[in-house]
């Protein structure tokens, strides 16, 4: 039996998995990690109820593979409990700590250099990835038609590598681990993927990295100070203003900025100056009254 | 996207020359052209950010009127303590669009300029005389229930989207270009060029020629106006149709109308022919009606669209209505 030498898949172990697959569609050798749900296709997936592609993807693995995959999930309380051997009743689909530091630990050896996705992971050299995720002073010079481009996130600095064509949101997710701000629609019709430039909100999605050197950008996880939340991520907690979460840092974000905007007093203001920001869950009741409860108390 | 230089500029003479390479866009808010570039409808090999130019400037005119730097976003312009005193249905107008992230980043230029919405335009695998003229229009047989009813011709019957724009059509306002061959001044009337048999031209702007500011006349005294937004959401969506409305009133009598109506337009649509029958009249449902239908008078509908020739009177008499209030 192989045992689990770390908390979480090596990528070396993702390489292996990928390469002894050989069935000619190595999408599916990818880890769910890296997949859309299917049935609510927010990305990525486990991000809802995290069960959908464990399974599927564990049946297609080789006996050794298939335990070392879910007893490395169940050691982070990512699998359901299976029909198999080892059945296990906990469930807890978001370990959030693991899959995030595991996708930053992927930013951390620099593999995201431009805007190439993430499932380019499986062909690079196998590394064992443990650290926290570190600011990334340099990526590798390897792309052609990137430039240096130094940008201010919650205060710190960053100094990239990229393509002029690389978006804020990108350079975000893809090259600063900073995954907090999520892509939905990518043309500005959603509003997930807003931040704030400047203590502005607006959409990062639809702007370039390359124009806001010299700006200060916030993302949502910068809101919390000294490892307290920010009243209006407290408020979105207490008034359980999000279900599967996915638009609900643009909405935090969009609710931090709007409490120094002119908006009017009554909800119909609050939906109207909320109203760049929308949500499939249809959890906008108690997001207004979360944003209702922060203003009330300011 | 397609790969893309990128420089900075860091005044307008520099934005200016360096423009003037064929391929090269400015780009400041972003809003429209980063939407495009990602469809591919957009490619230019050059961008030239403009976003830091001292541009972003509201200022009083000294003949009372206001002066709106090209890069003054439209939230600050919505906001302005002026413009919401003065020019009511330009704040009305800017607050009705997008959303308040949008209006963050996007700028009076570019409001001015953005593009049509028309699915087939913003599609690359169909045919569009706009992007690639003489292949052809899909939208003519398509799905076109948000396009133009007015000002279309064979050719191209995109609407045009902004709402800032038939705010600014209303209030004759007047734009400021500079480029290689000097500054000169276009009234907002004379600014967008209908589609014609060119619809790849869309305003009179020279290559190379960068929007500086814009300004509105002092208004006239007992004006009050007013802009109405018809459309299927409640927010975030663009207009059906919509009318921008100012009204000089004297009692129950219209000395003076101006009137301007968008989402049904293949340009911001002034209409005189509205204004003509306002003025003198008295503020009544009847006449309102009667200034509606000489707005729409010609308008030529489509497979899906034709209901927004009477939805378009209908939101004309209706923002009349509240203009007029006692």
């Amino acid at each position: 039996m192989v045992k689990p030498t770390s908390k979480w898949l090596t990528l070396s172990q993702l390489v292996r998995v990928r390469l002894m697959l050989q069935d000619g569609n190595w999408v599916q050798s990818i880890p769910a990690f890296f997949l859309d749900c299917r049935r609510s296709k927010v990305f990525p997936a486990l991000r809802c109820c995290g069960s959908c592609h464990i399974n599927d993807f564990a049946k297609k693995l080789p006996q050794k593979l298939r335990f070392l995959l879910r007893a490395t999930l169940k050691e982070n309380s990512l699998d359901e409990s299976p029909k198999t051997e080892k059945s296990d009743s906990s469930i807890k689909p978001r370990s959030q700590l693991s899959r995030r530091t595991f996708l930053g630990n992927i930013a951390t050896v620099g593999i995201a250099t431009t805007a190439a996705p993430l499932l380019q992971v499986g062909e690079l050299d196998a590394q064992q990835v443990h650290q926290p995720l570190t600011d990334v002073t340099e990526a590798p010079a390897t792309s052609v038609g990137t430039v240096p481009v130094t940008l201010k996130i919650n205060g710190q600095t960053k100094n990239l590598q990229i393509e002029p064509r690389v978006t804020l949101l990108d350079a975000l997710r893809e090259n600063l681990g900073l995954f907090g701000t999520k892509k939905g629609c990518d043309h500005g019709q959603c509003g997930a993927c807003t931040v704030h430039v400047n203590g502005r909100r607006v959409n990062s999605c639809l702007t370039f990295a390359i124009m806001h050197q010299g700006d200060e950008v916030t993302t949502v996880e910068g809101l919390a100070k000294n490892g307290e939340l920010h009243p209006v991520q407290a408020a979105f907690l207490e008034h359980d203003a999000f279900q599967c979460g996915y638009c609900t840092s643009g909405q935090i974000m969009s609710a931090v900025a709007l409490l120094k905007e002119p908006c009017g007093k009554d909800d119909d203001a609050i939906r109207e100056c909320m109203s760049g920001n929308i949500c499939r869950c249809g959890a906008y009741n108690n997001i207004v009254a979360a944003v209702r409860s922060v203003r009330g108390a300011a | 996207m397609h790969e893309f230089q990128y420089t900075k500029a860091n005044d307008v003479g520099q934005a200016v020359s360096s423009v003037s390479p064929s391929g090269a866009k400015f780009v400041a808010g972003g809003t429209t052209l980063v939407d495009l570039m990602k469809l591919d409808v957009e490619r230019p090999k050059l961008l030239v950010d403009i976003s830091g130019l001292p541009l972003d400037r509201i200022e009083p005119e000294g003949n009372g009127g206001l002066k709106i730097g090209a890069l003054v976003r439209n939230s600050d312009l919505a906001h302005n303590k002026q413009v919401e005193r003065l020019y009511p249905v330009l704040s009305q107008a800017l607050l009705s669009g997008a959303s308040p992230q949008l209006r963050n980043m996007a700028t009076t230029g570019g409001n001015l300029l953005q593009r049509t919405r028309c699915y087939y335009f913003r599609d690359v695998n169909y045919a569009c005389n706009k992007r690639n003229p003489g292949s052809g229009c899909s939208a003519m047989d398509g799905y076109n229930r948000i396009h133009a009813v007015l000002g279309t011709s064979p050719h191209c019957i995109a609407t045009h989207p902004s709402d800032m724009a038939v705010a600014m059509m209303a209030l004759d306002a007047t734009i400021f270009v500079t480029g290689a061959k000097g500054d000169r001044s276009i009234p907002i009337t004379k600014f967008y060029l209908l589609p014609g048999a060119t619809p790849d031209r869309e305003n009179v702007l020279g290559a190379g020629e960068i929007i500086t500011h814009v300004t509105l006349p002092p208004p006239a005294q007992n004006t009050k106006s007013h802009y109405l937004k018809r459309r299927d959401r409640a927010s975030y969506e663009f207009a059906l149709a919509s009318a921008a409305v100012i009204v000089e009133l004297e009692g129950r009598k219209i000395r003076k109308a101006q009137v301007a109506m968008g989402g049904v337009g293949t340009i911001p649509w002034r209409s005189p022919e509205a204004e003509h029958e306002l003025a003198g009249a008295e503020a009544s449902e009847r006449n309102f009606r009667k200034a509606a239908e000489a707005a729409l008078r010609g308008a030529k509908g489509h497979k899906d669209n034709s209901f927004k020739i009477e939805l378009a009177k209908r939101t004309l008499v209706r923002a009349l209505q509240t203009v007029t209030q006692a």
